[in-house]
This record gives C-alpha cells, structure tokens and sequence, in this order.
C-alpha cells in the first residue's frame, strides 16, 4: 500500500478551507492559528489572531474544536477559561450551535468565532 | 456497497438482452483488527469504445488506466466488476475471468496502490469478490455486504458456512425459514456498552441463534447496576467484574448455536483500537449515552456501511416526586436514513465536549456550572428498548413484508403513542457526506483517558487478597457448574 493519503479531513482540510476564506492559517505550537475580524462589539473591526488546538482539529469536520484560543489581553466579562500551548495566550470554552446544518463548516466556524469575539470586552 | 450504488451497478451489469457486461468502481479501503473491506464509492462507466459485448464482455487497457487515475487522485483503489447473468449465489470464476482480472491487477495496483477487486454479480442479485496481489494471486472475499434500509449480504459458504439450526432454534426458524436464519446466524454482530440494554441485547441475539456476537465495554460492575443489569450479581460487584466477563458469562449460558463465537473487549470505542475492532463487523448496536462514543458510531455507518442500530432511554422525573414521562427511541442509522446527529440524537457541540474529556473534569463542570448528566434508569422499562431496538434489527435483516427498517421511532409512555420520527438529513452534514470514506474518515478517536482510569481502577482492586480469593473461588464453581453442563449431554 503505496497510496498518498488525500486530506479530506482533519488539520489539512481545516487550514486549507480557512486559506479559502483568508483567514491566514498558521500551525504553530500544537494550534492552528487563524485570523477573524469580529463586527461587533469592543473589537469590531480589528483583525485579532486567534485558534483551535491540532488535537481538536483532528476529527474535522465531523466535529467542530471547543476551546478558542486567544491571547490574554483578548478579555469578557465571563468565561471558563483555561490554558494555552501558546505563550501568553488561554482557551475559551465556548459550545457552537447546530453543527453540521450547514452548507461550508469553516464559514459556520469564523461566524461562531466572529460572535465569541463579540462579546470581548 | 450501498443500496444505492448496488441498483445503479446492476442496472448497468444485468442486461436486458441476457448479455455479460463489465464496468470499474472506485472503493476505499476499510482496515479494521482482522478484516479488511474495500468500501465502494462510485462507478466508473466506460466511455464509448472502452468496453464491447459480444456475449461475454471485454474492455480496453486505456478503460483501466482511466478508472486508476481517477481513483488514485481520490486516494481509492480500484474495483472490476462483471457479470454472470445466468449464475445463481456466490461465483466462483471461469479461466477467463481469472486471467482478465490478473492480467489487470499490477496496473491497477501500481496506479492506486491498492490491490485490484475483483466483483462478479449473479443473476439472482448475488456478488462475489476476491482481493488480487499481483504476486501472489487472488484470494476470495468473505462476504459482500449491500447496507441500505435493509442489510442484504452475499456469503461466500466456503469462507463463513451458515452454522447448522440446532434443535434448540426450531420456533425461531419457523418464524422466517432456514435461508433467512442461514444468513442471520452469519452476521457479525458487536454490542458497544454491555449495560442494561446492552446485556439484554446480547442474551437476545445468542439466543436467536446469531453464532458471532462480542461485546466492548471497559466498565466495572457495581453495586448501584445490580437494579438492571441481567445476570450480574452481588459478589460480581464485590468481585470488580467487568462488564465484559459479566455479558460473557450470560452469554455462553443462553447461546444456542452449536459453536458461539463470543469474544469481549475491555475497550472504549472512543480508543483506536475500539475502532478498529469494530470494523471487524457487519452490525453494531449502539448502548452507550455519551455524545463522542455515539459520534464514533454514527461515523462508522456512513464512512464503512456498518449498520448502527442506536437507542436509548430518556426518564422525565418531576422535581419533587413522580414521573412526568419516559421514552424510548430506536434507529437504524445506515446509507439511506438519517444520520444521529441529523436526527437530534447527538450535538457536534457536545462530542467536542465529551472528546475533550469535558464531561468528567469536576473543575470544569464546577466553573461552567453545568448540571451532571442524568443518570435516571429503570429496570422495568430497559426492555422496551431492546425490544425496540430488536425490532429494528429484524426489520434490517429480515424486512417483513419486504420492508426494512423504518424512519426513527420513538415511544412516549405517558400517552402511550409512537411516534415515526419525520426528520431527514441536513445539507450541511458532516457524517453523509463522508460516505463511503474508509480509512480517510475524520479521526474521532484518540486515548480515552476514563477508560484507561477505570480498567486501572479494576486492576488495582483485583490485586487485593479478597477479591483475589473471591474470583479463584468463583472461577472453581464456574468450572465444576460447565463439568455438569457438558456431563449432561451435547445441544
């Protein structure tokens, strides 16, 4: 079995899709880091670096990854927070409403991502 | 293959004018413990030119390398398929057909990287299939399963023999006939969680006379189970019993077949090797409640065509005292049905959790100020999931009346109603739409730490004198209670 696997799925799949959206993908310390500009609230409009975890990513798109990570000055008002691979960054747990409804999983991603970023404060 | 990819190769092989026909489909392969399963995706039709029927059939080289080339663009291996329209069950092949098929194995194999397939469809809808080696030759299937709302597989009787109907099966044959018992009793059938309805289950297929039936668990039997789990007991507890060694124990004592093969893991399905151990079968019943242990499962019917057969139980208690309601669901999640998570049975949001180890971090759920999971359970009301899920079996299996498994259904006992669940499959779906995907399914599992903790939590109680003394002493009985049971005379 010589066959070069084709990445449908998991990290590969995650970056190239938000490579499609723009979003600038990086695998960097164990998280796939991406950029999302939120539209609303203290943050609207500011580009912010932002990521998921390898592992959560692993099961793409059947799944979608929990923890947002973000860097420390990136705050709320209220959040179970926990750590990050990331130097100065921490994770966010955050549930995503009705995965799997729709059409592109990584647009239905940035846009949960985009609302979490919302309520930055 | 799919039920759907099955009609739409037929009606290409089986000709009107009684004619052979060829064609070629992709597959991905399927690698589980011990068996390995080439998962079809698609036909490739030939183009004008490509194949000519004079009888039999014949095709151009030019035919195989196009199939190849789209096939190892997809990461698939590629399938040769023909027919034998006057044949009758499992083919065997002619001169022909073996030199056809080798002479094409090394190019498809050096194309794709996957061994060739070779498939021959018989007049009465039968398949065969054989994996080629360009070095080594052909060795032939076991079995091709066609997985839709009914499970229809083609057994290759040299490979997998239908177990003989003993004398202690005669109502169950007289209920469906020997070729519908023939083919049940062949079946591959894993119970993933040997709980409740789990156990239940299991007793219920050995008894029926399903020869090979395993369960997986890594639970322990405890003292707050014996309200519902069948055949465990007091010193089981006592003992730190798997839930495996319990379930095999029933398990021997109702088997009905002449030689039941019963083997248990003590393995999450959320772990690798949980996985791969259940692709080594043709149908799983689904009795675990954890969103991620169901999404493994869910997974497994879209990507490898192993039907699911997935229920559970949901009590209502009042706050203070009584029970506002119960019900019960039952589906057969296959090709062709709703997946779990389309049909309301599992959030992406909460396998995320679950896979994350989420749901059993005290911090986290403190932090969050989550409720714990509900833990409500009757004894007297387990059955009527086995029941409903036995019914669903059957259905897929035997499909009285010709019709398979039905739509989800779902039980409410306050007004005693049930319910044909009207639900379909969203557009966006992550599952369907890995159909067919094989070993390039997304990658759900991953070690499972609760799993690990709970056999280690067994193991430790194990080396204690008591329970090393209790399980020598219980082992002795168990021993000198078989002496009786083979002293009393063969089944």
């Amino acid at each position: 079995m010589t066959a070069e696997t084709v990445a449908f799925t998991g990290v590969v799949a995650f970056v190239a899709a938000l490579e499609e959206f723009g979003a600038e993908p990086v695998v960097e310390s164990a998280l796939v880091t991406y950029n999302v500009t939120p539209l609303a609230g203290a943050l609207a409009g500011h580009e912010v670096r932002t990521g998921v975890g390898v592992d959560e990513v692993a099961p793409w798109p059947a799944v979608p990854p929990h923890w947002i990570h973000l860097p420390t000055d990136v705050a709320f008002a209220a959040t179970n927070a926990g750590g990050s691979p990331m130097d100065g960054w921490r994770s966010h747990s955050r549930d995503i409403p009705a995965w799997g409804t729709a059409q592109v999983p990584v647009a239905a991603w940035l846009a949960h991502v985009r609302g979490v970023l919302a309520g930055a404060v | 293959m799919t039920s759907e990819l099955d009609a739409r190769t037929r009606s290409h092989l089986i000709r009107q004018d009684g004619q052979e026909d060829v064609c070629l489909a992709t597959y991905a392969p399927s690698t589980g413990a011990q068996r390995t399963t080439a998962v079809l995706t698609d036909i490739v039709l030939p183009f004008e030119g490509e194949r000519n029927v004079h009888g039999t059939a014949s095709f151009t080289g030019r035919y195989v390398v196009r199939a190849a080339s789209q096939a190892a663009a997809n990461g698939l291996g590629i399938a040769l398929m023909h027919s034998h329209p006057g044949g009758v069950g499992w083919q065997w092949m002619s001169g022909v057909d073996r030199k056809t098929e080798r002479s094409y194995a090394r190019v498809a194999e050096t194309i794709t990287g996957y061994p060739l397939v070779g498939m021959t469809v018989a007049g009465d809808r039968t398949w065969s299939a054989r994996s080629w080696n360009s070095n080594r030759g052909y060795h032939d299937a076991e079995s091709v399963r066609i997985a839709g709302t009914t499970l229809r597989v083609s057994w290759n009787d040299a490979l997998r023999p239908a177990p003989p109907a003993t004398s202690a099966q005669v109502r169950t044959v007289s209920a469906w006939g020997e070729a519908v018992q023939a083919d049940l009793a062949r079946l591959r059938v894993l119970i993933v969680g040997a709980g409740t309805v789990g156990l239940d289950l299991a007793i219920r297929l050995v008894q029926a006379g399903v020869q090979d039936v395993s369960v997986m668990d890594f639970d322990t039997v405890e003292e707050v189970n014996l309200d519902r789990l069948l055949t465990a007991t007091h010193i089981d507890a006592a003992l730190c019993r798997s839930k495996v060694d319990v379930a095999l124990r029933a398990m021997r004592s109702a088997a009905t077949a002449r030689t039941p093969m019963l083997t248990g893991y003590d393995l999450s399905i959320c772990e690798p090797q949980g996985q791969r151990t259940a692709l080594d079968y043709d149908v799983i019943f689904s009795c675990v409640d954890r969103p991620w242990a169901r999404a493994v499962l869910n997974q497994l019917a879209y990507s490898d065509y192993i039907s699911l057969i997935d229920g559970g139980l949901a009590i209502e208690p009042f706050p203070d005292h009584g029970m506002r309601n119960a019900t019960w669901r039952a589906h057969v999640i296959t090709p062709g049905r709703p997946c779990l998570q389309c049909n309301g049975q599992i959030d992406g949001a909460q396998v995320a959790r679950d896979r994350a180890g989420l749901f059993d971090n005290e911090t986290y759920i403190r932090n969050a100020a989550l409720q714990a999971p509900s833990r409500e359970n009757v004894s007297l009301l387990a059955p009527a999931v086995t029941a409903s899920m036995l019914g669903q079996f059957v259905s897929l299996i035997v499909a009285p009346g010709g019709l398979g498994a039905p739509a989800p259904l779902r039980f409410s006992l306050s007004t005693h109603t049930l319910e044909h669940m009207r639900v379909g499959t969203q557009a966006g779906c992550t599952y369907e739409q890995a159909t067919g995907s094989g070993d390039q399914r997304p990658t759900l599992t991953k070690h499972h730490p609760t799993a690990d903790a709970a056999r280690r939590k067994r193991e430790a109680r194990a080396r204690t004198a008591a329970v090393r003394t209790g399980r020598l002493a219980q082992n002795l009985i168990d021993k000198a209670a078989k002496a009786i049971q083979r002293a009393w005379g063969p089944l």
